[in-house]
């Protein structure tokens, strides 16, 4: 049963499941101002909760109309049965506004998933006009958030960008996107540059934190050859002066071979049981000794 | 950490490679045989890849996928690698020059890699081919390089080996450089069980040993790898496949006992008293035939074409 009534402001109170977190109060202002001109255009959505009214959608209106300390405001009264059935309704008001931030969005859709009301992600998709596929992707970066400790500032859509990389590398990933390093838009392309890298430059990711445009440049080169000698450098190298470097060694190899080789070097004791080994490593210069364990 | 990174006796060559940035595996050591198969690992001399020979059987035509027309590394980039390896490893080695590619395809540098091999006297280097054209070897003895022909029973040869030297020329060449007093090794690789075999074989083993006494003999079945097969495209050579070993597919165990015995045979009884060994066989069949090659991954007991 739906009602339209003028209810006091004082007996509204604002709904703790609501989906939207941050009020910006400038942009209440705003809206007091545009209320004070040419009045409120549409009722707020409330529900009955004892003495009081609970709001369903229009929290913004009910602070701007309380800025403008107005005694009564104009409400549509719901017949609503829980809470969940409160939220549902309150997000399907908010959830295809565009200015809800990601993380509210996550929140409020794995609220209502695990109300346990609904036993698939399509039922709950059908109940707020989402798709099943966007209920599971939402769902899933708000528990791989948590897991990779991203800040308020990352969307949704970088975190899944992010996935099929081991959480060390998505860890890195969504570090440098709230720095600024790495654009949201050039996520994906970073990730997919990532996946097809060898093992060296993932290393030099985590460990040497290699810029991610150094990195794009790197994963160009196709000879892994070449590409060690470069990530060697890279840290000094802008992703012009790989290039540079790249083309350098080309021209080096053509006039003077470059000697790569591997050969054992080095003794190393095992902790474990005392022998000794020899210790072998990959590059011309620089021996990397290998711990051995048995 | 794996226990194949252990540096042990054992396992202490794999850890030798040379290269270059641009050809980074012209040295390294050849150790892909399962421990089910008796082969002591060697180095491989990658100085070129594919062979024009193009015999219907080669292994190439799977490691090369197909591509198998020759291409040979520039010197440049060859020599140094030999050095550092004449340099740091200590024990001595023999490099195999044939394994990827003939020996004897392209003289004009093989002539310079086995000059570079006379500049030490720890190591040697192995030509195994399927060739005649020793005229660079017959110039001077390099003490440093020993000559392996690949031989077969002519009829196989004609069937299988189109493009290489008929089987006498191989011999004939092996003759005049065991003459002038190079180390000269013979593999019969591989043995076809064709109609007639054991004539085949027995004149073939009758005219090579009327012209010269190879050091070592070694002796192969034919090995139906399974990138062999796929790139392969003459495959009448696979009809007498039966079984599958640890090293592609192979001829039936009694009927590789039965051809490896004929041959220890012949050759006892023509007199040849130096090794003969089996390449690339089944630890069963050495033992079906009463050797014993020793132990995974020495093989210390096995003297065969590619090893001391």
């Amino acid at each position: 049963m739906v009602e339209v009534k003028l209810i006091s402001v004082d007996r509204v109170r604002p709904n703790p499941l609501q989906p939207r977190e941050s009020f910006d109060k400038e942009k209440i202002k705003e809206l007091a101002d545009s209320v004070r001109e040419a009045g409120l255009l549409q009722p707020l959505v409330v529900r009955k909760k004892g003495e009081t009214y609970q709001i369903i959608a229009g929290e913004r209106r009910w602070r701007a109309l309380n800025f403008l300390k107005r005694e009564k405001i104009p409400a549509i009264v719901w017949d609503v049965k829980d809470d969940t059935d409160a939220l549902e309704k309150s997000v399907v008001e908010n959830l295809h506004r565009e200015d809800l931030t990601s993380i509210e969005r996550e929140n409020v859709i794995t609220h209502l998933w695990e109300s346990g009301k609904y036993k698939t992600y399509d039922e709950l998709g059908k109940k707020i006009g989402k798709t099943r596929g966007t209920i599971e992707n939402i769902i899933k970066a708000k528990r791989d958030r948590e897991r990779l400790h991203a800040s308020q500032s990352i969307s949704s859509r970088t975190i899944l960008d992010t996935v099929g990389l081991p959480d060390k590398e998505r860890k890195e990933v969504v570090k440098r996107v709230e720095c600024g390093e790495l654009g949201t838009h050039k996520v994906r392309d970073f990730v997919r540059t990532i996946k097809k890298s060898p093992e060296p430059i993932r290393r030099a990711i985590i460990e040497d934190s290699l810029e991610s445009e150094i990195v794009e440049e790197v994963a160009k080169i196709e000879r892994p050859e070449i590409q060690r000698q470069v990530l060697k450098q890279a840290k000094k190298l802008s992703s012009e002066g790989v290039r540079d470097y790249v083309k350098a060694i080309k021209e080096r190899e053509e006039s003077e071979p470059i000697l790569i080789k591997e050969a054992p070097v080095g003794i190393l004791k095992c902790p474990v049981c005392n022998k000794k080994f020899k210790v072998i490593h990959q590059e011309p210069k620089g021996h990397k000794l290998v711990e051995v364990f048995s | 950490m794996n226990n194949n990174d252990l540096f042990t006796p054992a396992n202490e060559f794999k850890y030798y490679k040379y290269g270059t940035t641009k050809y980074p595996n012209i040295i390294r050591f050849f150790d892909k045989t399962p421990q089910t198969i008796v082969c002591p690992h060697f180095f491989e001399l990658n100085w070129g890849y594919g062979c024009r020979f193009d015999c219907a059987y080669c292994y190439l035509k799977g490691t090369l996928r197909g591509n198998t027309d020759p291409r040979y590394l520039p010197l440049k980039h060859i020599l140094p690698c030999l050095k550092e390896a004449f340099k740091e490893i200590s024990k001595p080695s023999i490099f195999n020059s044939g394994e990827l590619t003939d020996s004897l395809n392209f003289p004009k540098v093989m002539e310079r890699i086995v000059d570079e091999f006379e500049t030490q006297d720890k190591h040697k280097l192995l030509l195994l081919t399927k060739s005649a054209n020793v005229d660079f070897l017959l110039k001077k003895l390099r003490r440093q390089t020993i000559a392996s022909f690949s031989i077969n029973a002519p009829k196989v040869s004609d069937r299988w080996e189109k493009k290489t030297a008929p089987p006498i020329y191989r011999i004939e060449s092996g003759k005049k450089l065991s003459d002038i007093g190079y180390t000269v090794r013979v593999r019969i690789d591989p043995i076809f069980p064709i109609e007639n075999w054991k004539e085949e074989y027995g004149e073939l083993v009758d005219l090579l040993l009327s012209k010269f006494t190879p050091e070592r003999i070694t002796l192969g079945t034919p090995r139906g790898l399974a990138k062999t097969l796929m790139f392969a495209k003459d495959l009448s050579w696979t009809k007498w496949f039966t079984e599958k070993t640890g090293w592609g597919k192979k001829l039936s165990t009694p009927l590789r006992k039965e051809i490896y015995l004929f041959f220890f045979d012949k050759l006892r009884e023509s007199g040849f008293k130096n090794p003969v060994a089996i390449c690339k066989e089944t630890i069963d069949m050495w033992k079906i035939l009463g050797k014993n090659p020793g132990r995974f991954p020495y093989w210390e007991d096995v003297k065969c074409n590619c090893v001391w």
